[in-house]
């Protein structure tokens, strides 16, 4: 059973992950995950310190993603997949993930991987954006997710991202991926892939 | 994890299709069903960039670029 670890309660709760994006996990977005992701960004706005590192500062890189428009555009597109990680009776996360793109990595190179495109979490979930945030592990749990789907999808467990730079300690130290640098066809944003040993060492019970 | 639910389907292929199958298969370390998923995949893609009015283009290694008419 999947748990999410409450950090306000010190409790593991239940939570369901659920195939794709619903309606409902749109309607958290736009009712509960945009508004105060939104302040933040106009509050920084407002004092001129909209700046690259700032929004980093206050883990709200990813408040620009336009996950609504995104889930309309993608549906039926058998290219994309995605989850909503729910726990608590509200969305905790989500992620968008490519079926179709190859790896960069010279040891795979042009073999089949589950590509990112999109993870997020709830923002009553983010250090810093909140002074006690709620849920742990969200991350976590979304991209082993697209590990599990590459192992699924016969890829072995290769999958690839371009990380923001908030999150880049997460897929370097405990991923272990392999950081190919910056990519300057996507801001310049650290591009990360992981190799099917990777994803065995991580998963040793699903891995091949 | 999640699951989906899956249905299945007989596909009848000539020898040579099949042998495309099972090459492409062999050269993408792919199951067959996997092979054929990510053609679908890559089917449908290509189609709803075509139909917004997009085009594909291929490069040669001489940089000249033919629009490939696919769909």
């Amino acid at each position: 059973m999947l748990e999410l670890f409450n950090r306000r309660a010190r409790t593991m709760e239940p939570a369901e992950l659920v195939g794709r994006i619903e309606p409902e996990d749109v309607i958290s977005l736009e009712q509960r995950w945009l508004p105060p992701m939104r302040a933040k960004i106009e509050e920084l706005r407002k004092a001129g310190t909209l700046t690259r590192e700032e929004v980093t500062r206050w883990n709200v890189a990813d408040a620009h993603w336009e996950w609504p428009a995104k889930v309309r555009d993608r549906v039926g597109q058998l290219q994309w997949a995605s989850h909503a990680l729910r726990c608590g009776g509200d969305t905790q996360g989500l992620i968008f993930m490519n079926l179709v793109y190859k790896c960069r990595l010279p040891q795979q190179l042009k073999q089949h991987m589950v590509y990112v495109d999109l993870v997020s979490t709830a923002p009553w979930n983010r250090p810093r954006l909140v002074p006690n945030p709620m849920y742990g592990g969200v991350g976590m749990i979304l991209v082993t997710e697209a590990i599990i789907r590459s192992l699924d999808e016969g890829f072995e467990g290769r999958i690839g991202l371009h990380s923001l730079p908030g999150a880049e300690s997460l897929y370097r130290e405990k991923f272990k991926m392999d950081c190919l640098g910056p990519d300057p066809a996507c801001g310049n944003l650290l591009y990360f892939e992981m190799t099917p040993q990777q994803a065995a060492a991580l998963l040793p019970s699903t891995a091949s | 994890m999640s699951t989906t639910a899956k249905k299945t389907l007989t596909l009848v292929l000539s020898d040579t299709e099949m042998d495309v199958l099972d090459s492409l298969s062999s050269e993408k370390s792919l199951s067959k069903t996997a092979v054929l998923r990510q053609a679908l995949r890559l089917y449908q893609t290509v189609d709803i960039r075509q139909q917004r009015g997009e085009k594909l283009f291929f490069e040669s290694a001489s940089k000249e670029k033919a629009e490939l008419m696919l769909l």
